[in-house]
């Protein structure tokens, strides 16, 4: 390669990095917008999470279901916890 | 077997990025004066409005939570705000004084751009603004417009990001009404200045062809 050509990819590239550095400026106070958060909930707040409010549904579910009965065991885990388990059955 | 130690890969990898910085930075050197003018008064202009936009934004976060009572908790994730309707409220209002802080800014551009641009302004004027030693208000059409783009483009990129919020709900719509206008606004005296130049760059060639004659 002769040096013309070395010299305008030299040119190039330094360009293409001067404007990485010119939109990294530009971009600097627009990324400030994410500084400012909504907390999620759990975390102080009231709100349910969709997990919860899909638990509450399944149980209002199977409280509301007259054919079934619900019957609380307390099984040993393997680490020797005891879980809390609601049986259902017809 | 010996267990590799993970600190030795990391340390190979900051050595290689060491070497490709100071590559690159070698290159910089190299080629400093092949860099365009224009990029490096772009970069020029670019940075204090960028420095005055971030520390609105701070200052107006703060500012706007403590008159409206807003409790937030600070971490490294920013300002965290467990009530939604004062995260709408601060955001909104922050993301405001932006805007404004903006417009200022290029009132203040539109108006050199438009009554001290060195290729029309009056002589009187001129005579007026030398009297009191104000004559660094009187610039060429390279710093002006240089000038002008970058806040244009930071207004700019201001309005779309409150559209996105507008449209999520995350700040008032108004807001978004208000950052557009402006952007409306700027763009059109920015346009009316150019034309204005370009009339009298015409009007001068067709003098210049004249007198040949």
């Amino acid at each position: 390669m002769n040096h013309k050509k070395i010299d305008k990819v030299g040119k190039v590239i330094v360009n293409a990095m001067m404007l990485g550095l010119l939109w990294a400026i530009i971009a600097l106070p627009i990324s400030s917008f994410s500084l400012v958060r909504l907390g999620k909930s759990g975390s102080g707040t009231d709100v349910l999470s969709e997990q919860d409010v899909r638990t509450i549904e399944e149980l209002n579910y199977i409280k509301e279901d007259e054919t079934k009965v619900m019957r609380e065991m307390y099984p040993e885990s393997e680490t020797g916890d005891v879980l809390n388990v609601v049986e259902i059955s017809n | 077997m010996g267990v590799k130690n993970p600190k030795l890969k990391k340390s190979h990898k900051m050595i290689l990025s060491n070497i490709t910085l100071t590559l690159l930075f070698m290159i910089l050197l190299l080629y400093l004066p092949m860099i365009s003018r224009t990029l490096i008064r772009l970069i020029d202009q670019a940075i204090v409005p960028a420095i005055l936009l971030l520390c609105t934004r701070l200052a107006s976060v703060i500012l706007v939570s403590y008159f409206i009572g807003a409790k937030f908790s600070f971490s490294a994730k920013g300002f965290i705000f467990h009530d939604p309707n004062n995260y709408v409220k601060v955001n909104s209002y922050s993301t405001l004084a932006m805007v404004v802080i903006l417009g200022l800014g290029l009132i203040y551009i539109l108006a050199k751009a438009l009554y001290f641009h060195d290729t029309h302004i009056s002589p009187k004027l001129t005579t007026k603004l030398f009297h009191h030693k104000m004559t660094t208000l009187i610039q060429n059409s390279f710093e002006l417009y240089s000038q002008g783009v970058i806040w244009l483009v930071y207004l700019y990129l201001i309005t779309i990001v409150a559209v996105i919020l507008g449209i999520f709900g995350v700040i008032y719509s108004w807001v978004t009404i208000v950052s557009g206008s402006f952007c409306a606004i700027a763009t059109l005296l920015l346009i009316l200045d150019i034309e204005n130049e370009l009339d009298e760059i015409d009007e001068g060639y067709k003098e210049e062809i004249e007198n040949e004659s």
